[in-house]
């Protein structure tokens, strides 16, 4: 562009004369390039309703180039914008429309409303259209989806724009546009009073809109609200009806991630009064497609709820057949609250589930549900290569605990003695320390049968520094014992203290500790090793 | 003429003036609004005068918002340096293309060219295409 054009499009941009206007808009038929993008970009800059509304008219024919440059007006052209709106001209509307929408032009939804109520209007469906396009954009920009640059508040834009839509609402019998009643709910949510106490007065005009608005839209502010119902003291039937029927995956999703692992009392209390999902039986998808975590939270919700007993486990069992291992933990874990023969068959097939965490909380639950030879296999469970197994095998078999050993220990014949104590020591997963603390004990007769419990369970290696401790008990029956039993624990350290128990004062420790170096001695072991001798 | 100049010399010296008539009967009340004329003439001049230096700068100010499509045309002129007969002519032009603003020639570089001139600006060709080159 040459110079002295440049100079006029300056004056025309910056002076303060309107008349500068219809000049730049007679500009606008040049067919230079360079004189029409300059108009272009003067118009813009002129905050000017005549100007605006002159670029308004034309956007349907200009190219993407020169409608960047008219974006740079975004913000500034609501005034030419709501003219566009309520022009006859029918290109006009559409151009507005098009461009209210893309600057996110939430002012005129007033406009746009009065004008969708009114249906004998020849653009009232077309305005309907826009309003739900703008709440539901709103929405997503409350509930954080926003554009960076925008440097709006939403939430105050929100509660301006609420405000007409309430207007709208109370004028619903006459306009009868239910989509207006759904763009309310959008933008509602969970503050709004009005649509709160729509949902609880089903005799309200509006209240069958507002349900299917409630049980179809997929906006933030109505799941917001959904989910709000589950945390509310008092929440309805309807309400709790309307969660039980979305079978929408995305709706599912937000609903599993608000429950969690681990749902506090009050939604428990909720959850509980819900007797059906409709996603449990969805066509579209199934809970099999959900992810690993989610499949998790199913089983936890399902569990909560009052869902009835055969539809919970035929959802269960799908879960531990189909689902994937967190999924299937929580699916096991969650029998736990059912009753009957089906949960003990469940648990048993469980067992035999690849994933050892499966395994372990099936472990957990065969005495609850009274599987067949439970005893038997949970013993077996105990040797299982899978520490998660072993370990949840040894907390079901809590009877196999050394107190227990103890108290019938003098009872028990030998045979008995050793089979069943080896047993203890495998299961009870404190055994050394507690045979320790017992070795310890005050009285001298615990201290000998704690010595007799360690040769009869084959402990006394494991438990050899504690043996050779009593080496220096002040009782000599204990020291003889001690020294006796010690034989079986071929090792250095062992011989070492025995040579010590040798210069006992007591003859019968001497003895006994003579005849367990003789012992060693039948095993050739070198007198001054210092290192573990294995047997 | 030689009485206004003293009336304006005694108007000056008014204190002395006014003492003229002391000890004369009843002159010292008496006044006459006809010897004031000569005051309120100047006086009404330099409002006059005012009045036309107030408008000839409103004329030149184009910093204050208003919708004068003279105004305009003056503005453009003047970023041009233009004088007061291109301006002239451009009117004229306007009037001829049947323009809805002179101003709108600074936006039309076509309207310059000696083809699209019309029969009664023949005689301005040359001057029409030298004011064309200066604004495009």
């Amino acid at each position: 562009m040459t110079a002295p054009l440049q100079t006029t499009f300056e004056v025309l941009s910056t002076s303060r004369n309107d008349a500068a206007v219809p000049v730049l808009i007679s500009a606008l038929q040049s067919e230079e390039n360079a004189i029409y993008q300059s108009a272009l970009k003067a118009l813009v800059a002129r905050r000017n309703r005549a100007g605006h509304f002159a670029l308004v008219s034309r956007w349907h024919e200009l190219s993407e180039e020169h409608r960047e440059l008219v974006r740079e007006g975004r913000g500034k052209m609501s005034a030419a914008l709501r003219d566009g709106i309520l022009s006859d001209d029918g290109q006009t509307f559409n151009n507005s429309c098009e461009l209210v929408e893309e600057f996110g032009e939430f002012d005129l939804i007033s406009t746009l409303i009065t004008l969708a109520e009114n249906k004998t209007h020849k653009h009232s469906s077309h305005a309907t259209i826009l309003v739900t396009r703008l709440a539901n954009r709103l929405s997503e920009m409350v509930h954080g989806h926003r554009d960076k640059r925008d440097r709006r508040n939403p939430s105050i834009i929100r509660r301006r724009i609420l405000e007409s839509l309430e207007q709208s609402v109370q004028r619903f019998r006459t306009h009868n546009r239910s989509e207006l009643i759904e763009a309310f709910v959008v933008l509602g949510g969970s503050s709004s009073g009005l649509l709160r106490a729509i949902i609880e007065d089903p005799r309200h005009a509006c209240y069958l809109t507002v349900i299917h608005a409630l049980s179809t839209s997929d906006g933030s502010a109505v799941v917001e609200l959904l989910l709000g119902f589950l945390k509310s003291d008092h929440v309805s039937q309807a309400s709790l009806t309307i969660i039980s029927k979305r079978s929408d995956k995305a709706f599912v999703e937000q609903l599993l991630q608000f429950v969690g692992n681990d749902p506090p009392r009050k939604l428990k209390r909720n959850l509980a009064r819900i007797r059906s999902f409709a996603w449990l039986q969805a066509v579209d998808w199934n809970i099999e497609q959900l992810d690993e975590a989610d499949q998790e939270r199913c089983a936890v919700l399902l569990s909560a709820s009052g869902l009835e007993q055969d539809q919970l486990l035929e959802t269960l069992e799908r879960l531990l057949k189909q689902g994937q291992p967190l999924g299937r933990v929580a699916a096991c874990q969650a029998l736990t609250t059912l009753k009957g023969d089906g949960p003990g068959r469940l648990v048993r097939e469980a067992l035999a589930d690849p994933d050892p965490g499966v395994q372990a909380a099936a472990t957990r639950q065969l005495r609850e549900h009274r599987v067949t030879d439970s005893l038997g296999l949970l013993l077996k469970l105990v040797d299982s290569p899978h520490k998660l197994v072993r370990d949840a095998a040894c907390e079901s078999l809590d009877e196999f605990s050394l107190e227990n050993y103890l108290k019938q220990f003098d009872e028990l014949k030998e045979d008995t003695r050793q089979s069943n104590g080896k047993l203890v020591a495998k299961i009870d997963q404190d055994f050394v320390g507690k045979l320790s603390a017992e070795l310890e004990s005050p009285s001298r007769k615990n201290r000998l049968r704690a010595i007799e419990v360690a040769e009869a369970t084959g402990m006394v290696k494991p438990m050899s520094e504690a043996l050779i401790d009593r080496l220096a008990d002040k009782d000599h029956l204990v020291r003889a014992a001690a020294a006796d039993v010690l034989q079986l624990c071929p090792t250095a350290e062992v011989q070492q203290a025995l040579r010590q128990a040798t210069l006992d004062r007591s003859p019968a420790v001497q003895n006994a500790a003579r005849i367990a170096l003789a012992a060693f001695a039948g095993l050739k072991l070198p007198i001054d090793a210092t290192g573990a001798l294995e047997s | 003429m030689n009485s206004t100049f003293s009336a304006f010399t005694l108007l000056a010296q008014y204190d002395r003036w006014r003492r003229l008539g002391d000890g004369l009967r009843g002159s010292g009340s008496r006044s006459d609004l006809s010897d004031l004329l000569p005051f309120f003439i100047v006086l009404g001049l330099v409002c006059a005068g005012i009045a036309v230096a107030v408008q000839i700068y409103k004329r030149r100010d184009f910093s204050k918002p208003c919708d004068d499509p003279q105004k305009l045309l003056r503005q453009l002129c003047a970023v041009h340096h233009l004088n007061y007969s291109s301006q002239r002519l451009l009117v004229r032009m306007a009037t001829a293309l049947e323009l809805p603003h002179p101003a709108v020639l600074f936006v039309t570089p076509s309207a310059f060219s000696a083809s699209e001139l019309p029969a009664q600006l023949s005689k301005e060709a040359e001057q029409i295409r030298q004011l064309g080159k200066q604004l495009f």
